[in-house]
């Protein structure tokens, strides 16, 4: 893309134009070199600037702007490299701005830097940047401006090109080791996988042999001991159906959403690399997106469509999200419901209640306000690298729970879940890992364990 | 207020920095000062020629100006001078009317050469103020914002990071950018063939004037004559300038119109071409 020119006399230029005439019309008509002094240096700086537009004129400056690359880890490293070539006879000095989204923060250097080029030089700048926030950020636009007094007579040469980065959150700071996510998904399967009759490796039943069937799998004792033919049948490979609800409705707001977001990616990845399925439905009012892992080399793009993913700040419906899956026959084995116990507990409980006559477990994830209302400083909030839309949400979210209210509702979310067949699991704040979270839950998961356990929640 | 754990851990190992340009201090108190010198000069003619109208006015218009200078602190903008401005003009309107004969806004008083040093040199300080706007605007008020290392963990994060980019096209160099004293040179170079430009044309209104001076050497001829000329030199001179602000979008449309057609040229020949090709 080429860089264009631009040249703007600017409202305080034609301001300090009709000053500097006012001033020495009315000094010469009042006969006072008061005003007539300021109104010569008015001309003297104004005209000043249009010399200096008619000398750079023909000025070429040839400008390439480049990133290193174009996915990144937040709190990674950026390096973004401008080539300047002035191609003329003259030596130039010139201020150039690189325009970077909040997404980023230059390092040493600020944004604005002060260069002179030699005739027919050319200078490669290039910018340290830090990713401080997940999002797509942008690059661009790079402005050179040329000459004195850009502030009365801009003269410009802009490379509107933009170059999209997308910022990926930073890596979680604690390390699973595999042998636990492997024990985990164990677990699950042992728990929760229903035995189906398939392809697999493991034997499963024996039956009449039938017109079709592989003869290979006939089995010959049994045929010599009924006399008839009999074949084998295999189980088939136990896979788990794992359905991640994601609320991205107006209570799941700014850190907890983040958290809770990147929970979600946690669990996909750990699910991605099994012979499991995974369906992520992320919803608020409407169903906003529903995300099936591809094999192969679109794998990776399931992690990537996750992170597009932003809160609405609309109220969440959870019952849309349930029809949702039920409609299009989304069966499951497994869901997970990452959301939390404010907004309209109704809808929540009701959506739980359709779930249930789809079958499966239901694990539910509450991402409690509680601990993330310290975390979600009016600092974090009103910093203007954020989305104002935020602080609109906070103010209706934050007065609405008391204490005993969200304990209530926890009894309440609790009973109905256990009645379903359910669990649930609370985040506290970012020392608690999804992960980890699970995985104690599934060593504590026994019948008799659990009955023992609402026997004692009930005594006390 | 309690800070998120990841904004602590980022406090711990980058440290904000923000660097103003040098001496923008001093800038700021050079500004406040010569506009309080403009006014104290004329505060000192009205007690030297008695006039307590003129004293008070100024009086309380250099305590304005004072006290909004001081509130807006380092925070100088072209657009909040023309208050300034305003003030300055409304103080000369108002004591033109009620100047008396020793006072220097009283027209007849021109001759008077202690008048004119009074009058120019308040002048003078009054365009410094205007002119130290225009430079802290440009060089100075931009406070420049980065952030630095600050932890020996990100510190390696960044030389890790820089030798990685050896050899590549991205290798990292400190950017060697003009010091402050070039700046102020080549603002000021700027400033030398307009002060010429617009010299020559003072010259030239004065030269005109003496002219007429020798030849109606009648006092009221020749001030109906030159005052208005050099009025009407200065209604010129500032038509010339706001027209050459529309005249050169033109010209711009001009040469963008000139490309465009060249690239109509190349297109028409590429398709006679490829007719050619396939016939």
């Amino acid at each position: 893309m080429e860089a264009t020119k631009h040249f703007e006399l600017t409202k305080n230029g034609k301001a300090f134009i009709l000053f500097g005439s006012l001033f020495i019309i009315l000094g010469l008509a009042i006969e006072n070199y008061l005003l007539v002094v300021p109104g010569f240096i008015f001309w003297i700086v104004v005209t000043s600037t249009f010399i200096s537009y008619f000398q750079h004129q023909n000025l070429n400056l040839d400008l390439k702007l480049r990133v290193s690359k174009k996915y990144m880890r937040s709190r990674g490293l950026l390096a973004v490299a401008t080539e300047i070539n002035n191609s003329s006879s003259k030596a130039v000095r010139f201020k150039i701005t690189l325009g970077i989204s909040f997404h980023f923060r230059s390092i040493k250097t600020p944004e604005t830097v002060y260069v002179k080029l030699q005739p027919n030089e050319t200078k490669k700048l290039v910018w340290l940047l830090l990713a401080v926030r997940r999002g797509n950020a942008t690059i661009g636009p790079a402005e050179i401006s040329v000459g004195p007094f850009q502030n009365l007579f801009e003269n410009k040469r802009i490379l509107k090109e933009k170059i999209s980065i997308k910022v990926l959150p930073q890596r979680p700071r604690v390390n699973i080791p595999w042998k636990t996510k492997k024990e985990l998904l164990l677990k699950m399967v042992h728990e929760f996988a229903q035995r189906v009759k398939g392809r697999g490796d493991e034997f499963f039943a024996l039956r009449d042999y039938l017109p079709g069937d592989e003869v290979k799998h006939i089995d010959w004792y049994a045929t010599a001991r009924h006399d008839r033919l009999i074949t084998k049948e295999f189980e088939d490979e136990r896979n788990l159906h794992f359905l991640i609800y994601l609320d991205l409705g107006g209570t799941m707001f700014g850190p907890k959403f983040e958290y809770a977001l990147s929970s979600a990616v946690e669990l996909s990845s750990l699910i991605r690399g099994t012979n499991h399925d995974l369906g992520v439905v992320a919803y608020s009012d409407i169903v906003k997106r529903f995300i099936v892992p591809q094999l192969g080399k679109k794998e990776l793009s399931l992690m990537l469509n996750l992170y597009d993913l932003e809160a609405t700040g609309v109220q969440s419906n959870f019952i849309d999200a349930v029809k949702f899956t039920k409609n299009n026959k989304l069966l499951h084995s497994i869901a997970i419901i990452f959301s939390d116990l404010e907004g309209d507990m109704r809808k929540k409980l009701q959506g739980l209640n359709l779930l249930r006559t789809m079958g499966g477990r239901v694990i539910f994830v509450n991402y409690s306000t509680i601990d993330f209302n310290i975390l979600a400083s009016p600092g974090w909030l009103l910093s203007k690298s954020q989305d104002m839309d935020y602080s609109h949400v906070i103010e209706r979210v934050f007065p609405s729970l008391v204490k005993d209210e969200y304990k209530r509702r926890e009894k309440e979310l609790r009973n109905i879940l256990y009645s379903v067949g359910g669990d649930y699991i609370e985040i506290n704040g970012y020392d608690d890992n999804i992960i980890l979270s699970l995985y104690r839950l599934m060593r504590k998961y026994s019948p008799t364990q659990r009955l023992v356990q609402e026997a004692l929640e009930r005594w006390n | 207020m309690e800070l998120r754990i990841r904004d602590k851990i980022f406090e711990e190992e980058w440290k904000k920095t923000v660097v103003s340009t040098p001496g923008s201090s001093i800038l700021v108190v050079a500004h406040l000062l010569f506009g309080l010198f403009a006014i104290a000069i004329i505060i000192i003619q009205s007690a030297f020629s008695f006039n307590v109208y003129i004293f008070s006015i100024w009086l309380i218009f250099g305590l304005i100006i004072f006290l909004t200078d001081i509130f807006r602190g380092s925070n100088i903008k072209l657009s909040s001078e023309l208050g300034f401005g305003f003030f300055f003009i409304l103080g000369t309107v108002l004591s033109l009317l009620l100047g008396n004969v020793y006072s220097m806004f009283f027209p007849e008083n021109l001759g008077r050469i202690d008048i004119l040093v009074f009058q120019i040199s308040a002048g003078i300080c009054v365009a410094i103020r205007f002119l130290i706007t225009f430079f802290y605007e440009e060089y100075f008020s931009q406070e420049q914002e980065f952030i630095v290392p600050d932890s020996n963990y990100s510190k390696d994060q960044i030389d890790q990071y820089v030798l990685n980019l050896v050899k590549t096209d991205f290798e990292y160099k400190d950017i060697e950018q003009i010091g402050l004293f070039e700046k102020w040179w080549y603002i000021l170079k700027k400033m030398i063939w307009p002060s010429i430009s617009v010299s020559i044309l003072i010259i030239l209104a004065v030269l005109y004037s003496l002219l007429i001076f020798y030849i109606i050497p009648e006092n009221a001829i020749s001030e109906l004559i030159i005052v208005p000329s050099l009025m009407i030199a200065a209604i010129l001179y500032s038509i010339l300038l706001i027209r050459l602000n529309e005249v050169i979008p033109k010209m711009q449309e001009k040469e963008k119109k000139i490309l465009e057609s060249d690239e109509w040229e190349e297109d028409l020949l590429e398709k006679t071409d490829e007719e050619i090709i396939t016939s």
